[in-house]
């Protein structure tokens, strides 16, 4: 089921008080233009494993606990 | 504090570069003749950020800072713009002659630009956007209707564009008119208000005409101060649709507010307004450069052909309309 890359983005968005900046981040950590990112886009582990990672880093957070 | 520094560090090229060109729009009003004309620095900066970013392309490294001196100046910029809401010039007397053409104008802008959007593929919120952009105060009410409505940068410079190509147009076609249909100076002040979305009430098309300056301005001041009002409406409405939306954007919505009603009936405030103007005009520069910066304008106009042309033309429809039902609303009004 697609759509676990979006999950990772909008949860980015809601626990960020800067969320373009941390979505921009996003892009840069990952190296891809996330705003292309859609429901529609098919899902990926590895992709998965570096947005997930990136999202860690931004938000700071030692678990990962969405469940996708 | 570690985060800051890291979020300092990711941040700082990307903001130096909007920083750059924030001042150099200003440098630019200043230094030439646009401000004889209708560029403000704040479009100019927004259309600077557009060139830019569409000329270096997929730099991520700079990213993190253009969407930084969004988020953080969009709403500086917008509390800021409360001291410059003129509440205490507002009086039933005054603005009679203006509130049936503003809000029959409205109606159209909304009817002509809201309406189509779902056929045409455009977001309840890029759609409202055009409206407030076409219909209320250009990059005032885009700026703060984008927090309120969290649109994407690519709605924001959309309505934009679509606001500047409108006042661009009707700026020919208006002296056209006027030759055809000769107006009072009351008529000339409110139709440039109510169809020219990106000017001040000092245009080339009030120029040199006083009446029309004065009654361009008191129709401008009113659409000023329906800002807040219009914005926390559109609040509840975003609200009830996606039955969630952050606490901030209302948060902002009551600030200005609230700034705007200080800075009118405190007479030590309003007595510093002026002190204010170029701070909040630089700060809004700077935003409006950080949403040209972020704005892709190759996704813009490549998932959207077909609505963007139908919008151009739509938002033209609707300027020339709000023009004529104007012209003939005052005529029935002072006939009367």
């Amino acid at each position: 089921m697609p759509g676990h890359l979006k999950k990772i983005l909008d949860f980015v968005a809601k626990e960020s008080i800067l969320k373009k900046t941390s979505l921009a981040r996003m892009s840069l950590l990952v190296g891809e233009d996330v705003s292309r990112v859609t429901e529609e886009t098919p899902d990926d582990p590895a992709r998965e494993e570096k947005y997930i990672g990136a999202a860690q880093k931004i938000l700071g957070l030692e678990m990962w606990d969405l469940t996708l | 504090m570690k985060r800051l520094l890291e979020l300092f560090k990711v941040t700082w090229p990307g903001f130096l570069v909007a920083l750059l060109l924030a001042l150099f729009a200003n440098f630019v009003h200043l230094s030439t003749r646009l401000a004889n004309f209708f560029i403000d620095p704040l479009y100019l900066a927004f259309i600077l950020g557009l060139w830019v970013r569409w000329t270096l392309g997929e730099k991520f490294i700079l990213w993190p800072g253009f969407a930084l001196t969004q988020d953080l100046f969009i709403p500086i910029g917008i509390i800021l713009y409360g001291t410059q809401v003129h509440w205490e010039n507002l009086s039933t007397s005054t603005l009679q002659p203006f509130l049936i053409p503003l809000v029959l104008a409205l109606i159209l802008y909304y009817v002509i630009l809201v309406t189509p959007a779902k056929k045409l593929k455009i977001s309840k919120e890029g759609s409202l956007l055009i409206w407030a952009s076409c219909g209320l105060l250009g990059p005032l009410a885009v700026v703060l209707l984008a927090s309120t409505l969290e649109a994407s940068d690519e709605d924001i410079s959309f309505s934009m564009i679509l606001a500047f190509f409108v006042t661009t147009i009707m700026l020919i076609l208006s002296p056209m008119l006027q030759a055809h249909f000769p107006v009072d100076p009351l008529t000339l002040g409110t139709l440039s208000t109510l169809s020219l979305p990106f000017l001040s009430p000092f245009n080339p098309i009030t120029q040199g005409v006083p009446g029309a300056i004065a009654a361009a301005g008191l129709l401008f001041g009113l659409k000023v101060a329906m800002l807040a009002p219009v914005a926390f409406g559109i609040y509840l409405g975003h609200r009830f649709r996606k039955g969630h939306s952050g606490g901030f954007p209302l948060f902002l919505i009551l600030t200005f507010f609230a700034v705007s009603i200080l800075f009118s009936f405190v007479p030590s405030l309003s007595f510093a307004r002026d002190n204010y103007e170029p701070v909040t005009k630089f700060i809004l520069t700077l935003a409006l450069t950080g949403v040209g910066l972020s704005t892709n304008l190759r996704t813009l106009f490549a998932d959207r052909m077909k609505a963007v042309f139908f919008y151009f033309v739509l938002a033209l429809i609707a300027s020339v309309t709000v023009y004529f039902t104007g012209l003939l609303t005052l005529h029935f009004l002072h006939t009367n």
